[in-house]
């Protein structure tokens, strides 16, 4: 079991780094530095803005921060579902395999929350006037947490209680929320007794219960699947990835949006309108692109800095939904319809216009609305009008030769 | 006036799965398509619908093929896949209207006969259901409604029984033969024996890619050189060959 472990960690580790290579290759990437680089940069200000007197808000900031942040890595087991039948017979030598795979988990999420700390320093550091030990308090605090937050997690692997929710509850958000609270409060080291009093007896109360449970194969494989699932979404913000299928959501409310069938031009109007909103792997990029492009909009200033901004976004929304193009090509159905292929070149560009068009107005309305500037205004116009023009013909057409 | 099939050698790769293959399917006929699995019949029905190009032979309906005039090939076939091919984004009422827009039949006809298709399939009341929600059988259903409405002049049907409900299945035969009696000629592929037997006016057997016999039902019996009435032993006779192989 040992063996299966390692191997199944290189494979896993394989394929997050075989990702890696495809995100840190993409255009989104340059998006996110910039990004980054403006919070950076708005962050420092604040720090140096803060008077000597800690403001009223700077303490439920780090409390809040820290506890969102410790629910970040969660327990890999990496288990997957064929193992219900195929392991079955090895469940004893499960303790063993489950050992391996919490040191890995820990180590992983401890390295979170040292990160997570790290940011929050300067805060800590500058706003509160904390001293060295009490920074240091503040990182122990913080592992022990994580530390007692993965046990829990763990424990339900040889649980068969409906509501394990409620362990969840205690021990990964409002134990934590009372001992940042008290920590951050009071700046007393003493507070960190009680994690310290926890973890201890997290160690010797369930090793009884631990050797009598069966292995609660079905839990511990959907928690697995959801946490593969949710790495890669993250992924997938920046690449197609294969595993996510995209979930199919009616929208019922944007069902006025959809155009009849009578009113589209073609089928393909009608079908690509209706994959872009209720396929959440396309409406939903939009969205998060577009939101965070708002962001962005709404802290820089300047002049260039807002156009190229706008420029970026655009072509990143309009390149990022390129691959709808191909979304029915797996259906036969589409091409037995007695309909002439060149419609769906058409159709397809009419929608990617109307989404550049409605993403560039909403980013140019926040930018005006942010800072007044018609001859920025101007310039932006023109630019976007470019680029989409540019990305709905050239970019376009050199991107469906690449494809087929 | 049919759907011609003329010594069609084809497959997926440059090595041919069908060789020479050649049948007609004529105006109000029901072929049955029968054979083993991987004799062919799903590689003869894809050349048909236009997924695979005839790499010798051709393929006609109504003396047009699907290069010269695929607008008018394409709007005279209909076809039911033996797995459903649905879209997950569009309800059932969307499909439907998808596929009126499509073959561009009239709306108002088109859906007249698609609520009664819809009522004898009893989904008459998930119009606004996406597929996701319906179940193997009810997902057939949906293909048979759509691939009807279109009251095309060929169908070609891949192992329709599979999954359907006993009612359904009866539903289904009797529209077949309500579609012959209209004029339209229907292939159908299939392992369900004893249906095809009553049901079909013409028999195409496939075997590693190679029409073993062809014929209505006497004209099989004569070439098995059995004396059985029965279609099941009459295609046990004619594959026992292949049988052997294995």
């Amino acid at each position: 079991m040992n063996e299966l472990w390692k191997k199944r960690k290189q494979n896993y580790l394989n394929t997050l780094l075989h990702y890696a290579k495809y995100v840190l290759n993409d255009h989104f990437v340059i998006a996110l530095l910039f990004f980054m680089g403006g919070l950076a940069l708005a962050y420092s200000k604040l720090i140096k803005s803060l008077p000597e007197q800690p403001k009223w808000w700077e303490q439920p900031v780090v409390i809040l921060w820290l506890l969102l942040w410790l629910q970040v890595g969660r327990l890999a087991t990496l288990l997957q579902p064929a193992d219900m039948i195929f392991l079955a017979p090895e469940q004893y030598q499960l303790p063993g395999y489950l050992k391996q795979a919490f040191k890995h988990s820990y180590l992983v999420g401890a390295g979170w929350q040292v990160v997570a700390w790290f940011v929050i320093l300067p805060l800590v550091g500058h706003g509160l006037n904390w001293s060295w030990p009490l920074l240091l308090g503040l990182l122990i605090l913080q592992l022990m947490l994580k530390l007692i937050w993965l046990v829990v997690q763990q424990g339900q692997a040889f649980s068969w209680e409906k509501d394990y929710i409620w362990h969840f509850l205690i021990f990964k958000w409002l134990l934590p929320l009372s001992c940042l609270a008290l920590y951050v409060l009071t700046s007393n080291l003493f507070s960190l007794l009680i994690p310290a009093a926890v973890i201890i007896g997290q160690t010797l109360l369930p090793r009884s219960a631990k050797n009598k449970g069966i292995f609660n194969w079905q839990q511990m494989i959907k928690n697995e699947q959801q946490r593969m699932q949710s790495i890669y979404r993250v992924i997938n913000l920046f690449i197609d990835v294969p595993q996510i299928k995209g979930r199919i959501y009616r929208l019922r409310w944007l069902d006025g949006c959809l155009p009849s069938i009578r009113k589209s031009p073609s089928i393909y109007d009608f079908l690509f309108m209706r994959s872009f909103l209720r396929r959440s792997e396309y409406s939903g990029l939009f969205i998060r692109l577009v939101v965070l492009a708002g962001i962005l909009q709404a802290i820089l200033k300047g002049f260039w800095l807002p156009i190229i901004l706008d420029l970026i976004f655009i072509y990143l929304i309009g390149f990022q939904q390129f691959p709808l193009y191909f979304t029915f090509d797996d259906n036969a159905l589409t091409y037995l319809y007695p309909v002439d292929k060149k419609v769906k070149y058409q159709a397809f560009k009419r929608l990617n216009w109307k989404l550049m068009l409605l993403a560039a107005v909403i980013l140019l309305v926040i930018g005006q609305l942010i800072e007044f500037d018609l001859k920025r205004l101007l310039f932006e116009i023109i630019g976007v009008l470019i680029e989409i023009w540019l990305l709905n013909n050239l970019f376009l057409l050199s991107y469906l030769k690449k494809r087929t | 006036m049919a759907l011609e099939i003329n010594n069609l050698v084809g497959g997926y790769s440059q090595i041919p799965v069908l060789k020479k293959i050649s049948f007609q399917v004529r105006p109000g006929e029901l072929v049955g398509l029968i054979g083993l699995n991987g004799a062919g019949k799903s590689t003869t029905i894809n050349h048909i619908i236009g997924l695979l190009e005839p790499q010798q032979g051709s393929i006609k309906i109504n003396n047009v093929t699907l290069k010269q005039d695929p607008r008018k090939y394409k709007k005279s076939l209909a076809y039911i896949p033996e797995m459903p091919l649905l879209y997950p984004e569009l309800t059932l009422k969307e499909h439907l209207d998808l596929t009126i827009k499509a073959y561009d039949l009239n709306p108002t006809v088109a859906w007249k006969l698609a609520r009664q298709l819809l009522k004898v399939f009893r989904l008459d009341n998930k119009l606004t259901w996406f597929p996701a929600k319906f179940s193997k059988g009810m997902r057939q259903k949906v293909m048979i409604v759509c691939a009807f409405i279109t009251q095309a002049d060929y169908y070609i049907i891949d192992e329709p029984f599979l999954g359907l409900d006993p009612l359904a299945t009866r539903d289904l035969l009797e529209l077949i033969s309500k579609e012959k009696k209209r004029g339209a000629g229907i292939l159908m592929s299939t392992h369900v024996l004893s249906t095809a037997q009553t049901k079909c006016d013409y028999f195409v057997l496939l075997q590693a890619g190679q029409i073993k016999a062809q014929g209505d039902l006497a004209e099989l019996e004569k070439q098995s050189q059995i004396s059985s009435h029965q279609l099941e032993d009459i295609y046990f006779a004619l594959t026992k060959e292949d049988r052997q192989y294995e």
